[in-house]
């Protein structure tokens, strides 16, 4: 009886920890979703790419460079490119249902070192100083200069069968 | 074996369906009339009651205006990456006047010519599905310059707005007018093709929106108005038309936009964009669905009819003969 006891707690401890890697898992995106962007468009981009700076705030620099990377993608996809000073706003990608839908898609894609850094040039020479590493409370800001290969980021999301090409259907 | 033979039939039907694609819409872009007007790219003429009346001449314009097509070319370029070739109105142009010469050339050994009658020659005008209606005016601010751009998607047959893109771009003095006209074209593009995504989105979930006017020869024996015995009710040919429509248009959805003695026109009917033929979904238009209601109203009324087939989206149904 008392070893069955031990087995049935061993058990019960082993699918909680389980449940409640995965929770923290989804709890890690969903966290990425509401973060909160800066973004200040720098131009309109040649054929098929989008200029911007972003601001990413993190305990340091080197982390807050690898947040703002990763954002610059997240903005572009779920959230859209703002407009201003003569240049027009850009709708986001994907939908909030078409995002739902495809999480573990978008866990793989925003993995650390993951393929969201193939549609990423960072413009910006060397670490960044000045007005772009402001020391904060609790960490560093930092701005980033980007080009986002937009053309090449949906193209690869059609083949991908996440986002429909304008001549779906016909 | 048979079995086998039988399952590959039926596994290649299932993939004719999967793969059944509806008809394409064509798109074009058309510089507005403002645009033809502000540049003097247009005809003069005095009509019947002696008033002067300007109407565009594209010919002249793409003759003279290497900004406009340039932008055109940008467009064209964006949209064929998109998977979405533009119908060329310059070229289509110049086939329609090739076309009008070798008609007029054209005879059989036996000296007969090319019958057309004053309908088909109407409608041999340049047309698109949709109309990329485009404005834009290179301004000055002292020494810099900047484009305004005003590009607008219309449904060529409801005339409504699909989506519409426009600004002004950031002032330059060192770029050339070449360069900027490029970058107005990058900058709005994105916005207008989601814009348009999100139309064949509704249309594939909606329907097609299509126009369709019923109108009747004065052959005919019945008007709109008058009253005959259909599915055991006393009630007009109009109620008879508009109860096919809600049977027929997706989520019976279409408005009644003209219902007079002897002319009904409907806005916002939504057609399907496949029907079953043969046991196999095939992509279909407003024509196709129009026919349908015409084969109705014969089978049920006795009334001949003809069809006038205006594009993707319109059809007249004219009622009394053939």
């Amino acid at each position: 009886m008392k070893t069955f006891l031990t087995w049935l707690t061993a058990i019960c401890l082993f699918l909680g920890c389980t449940q409640s890697m995965d929770a923290r898992k989804k709890e890690k995106y969903r966290y990425k979703e509401a973060r909160n962007y800066e973004v200040v468009m720098l131009g309109v981009g040649s054929d098929g790419t989008k200029v911007f700076k972003i601001y990413a705030t993190d305990k340091n620099v080197e982390r807050a460079i690898a947040l703002a990377k990763m954002a610059a993608i997240e903005v572009t996809l779920f959230r859209g490119l703002p407009g201003g000073s003569g240049i027009a706003e850009t709708p986001r990608l994907v939908d909030g249902a078409t995002r739902e839908a495809n999480l573990d898609y978008f866990d793989t894609f925003f993995e650390s070192g993951g393929r969201y850094l193939q549609y990423l040039n960072v413009t910006t020479d060397g670490m960044p100083s000045g007005q772009d590493r402001l020391k904060i409370k609790g960490g560093y800001k930092v701005g980033l200069s980007v080009q986002v290969l937009y053309d090449n980021l949906r193209k690869d999301l059609e083949a991908d069968g996440i986002i429909k090409s304008l001549n779906y259907g016909f | 074996m048979k079995r086998i033979v039988l399952f590959a039939f039926g596994l290649l039907l299932l993939s004719a369906n999967a793969f059944s694609q509806a008809k394409k819409p064509t798109i074009m872009v058309v510089p507005s009339s403002i645009y033809m007007e502000r540049h003097n790219y247009t005809t003069t003429y005095q009509d019947g009651f002696g008033k002067t009346k300007s109407t565009p001449d594209y010919d002249k314009a793409f003759r003279q205006d290497e900004n406009l097509r340039l932008v055109i070319s940008e467009m064209g370029k964006i949209m064929a990456d998109r998977g979405f070739p533009l119908k060329d109105l310059e070229q289509t142009l110049r086939g329609m006047s090739s076309d009008d010469a070798q008609r007029e050339l054209l005879t059989s050994r036996s000296g007969s010519s090319i019958v057309e009658s004053p309908m088909d020659e109407l409608k041999r005008v340049a047309k698109a599905d949709i109309i990329m209606d485009l404005d834009f005016t290179i301004k000055n601010q002292g020494p810099r310059k900047y484009i305004t751009f005003n590009l607008r998607g219309m449904d060529a047959y409801t005339d409504k707005l699909i989506t519409a893109a426009s600004g002004s771009g950031d002032p330059s003095a060192s770029a050339t007018v070449g360069t900027l006209l490029e970058e107005a074209v990058l900058n709005y593009m994105d916005g207008f093709n989601a814009a348009l995504q999100n139309h064949f989105n509704d249309m594939f979930a909606n329907g097609r929106e299509a126009k369709i006017t019923v109108l009747m020869f004065d052959s005919c024996p019945l008007s709109f108005e008058d009253e005959l015995q259909f599915m055991g009710e006393t009630v007009t040919l109009m109620d008879v038309v508009d109860y096919w429509l809600s049977e027929n248009c997706v989520h019976g959805r279409f408005s009644t936009n003209t219902a007079g003695e002897f002319e009904l026109v409907y806005e916002q009917v939504r057609t399907p964009l496949f029907r079953t033929v043969l046991g196999k979904e095939r992509p279909t238009d407003t024509r196709a669905f129009v026919n349908e209601l015409g084969k109705f109203l014969s089978e049920q009324i006795q009334l001949p009819y003809k069809i006038n087939t205006v594009g993707l989206g319109e059809a007249w149904l004219i009622l009394g003969d053939k």
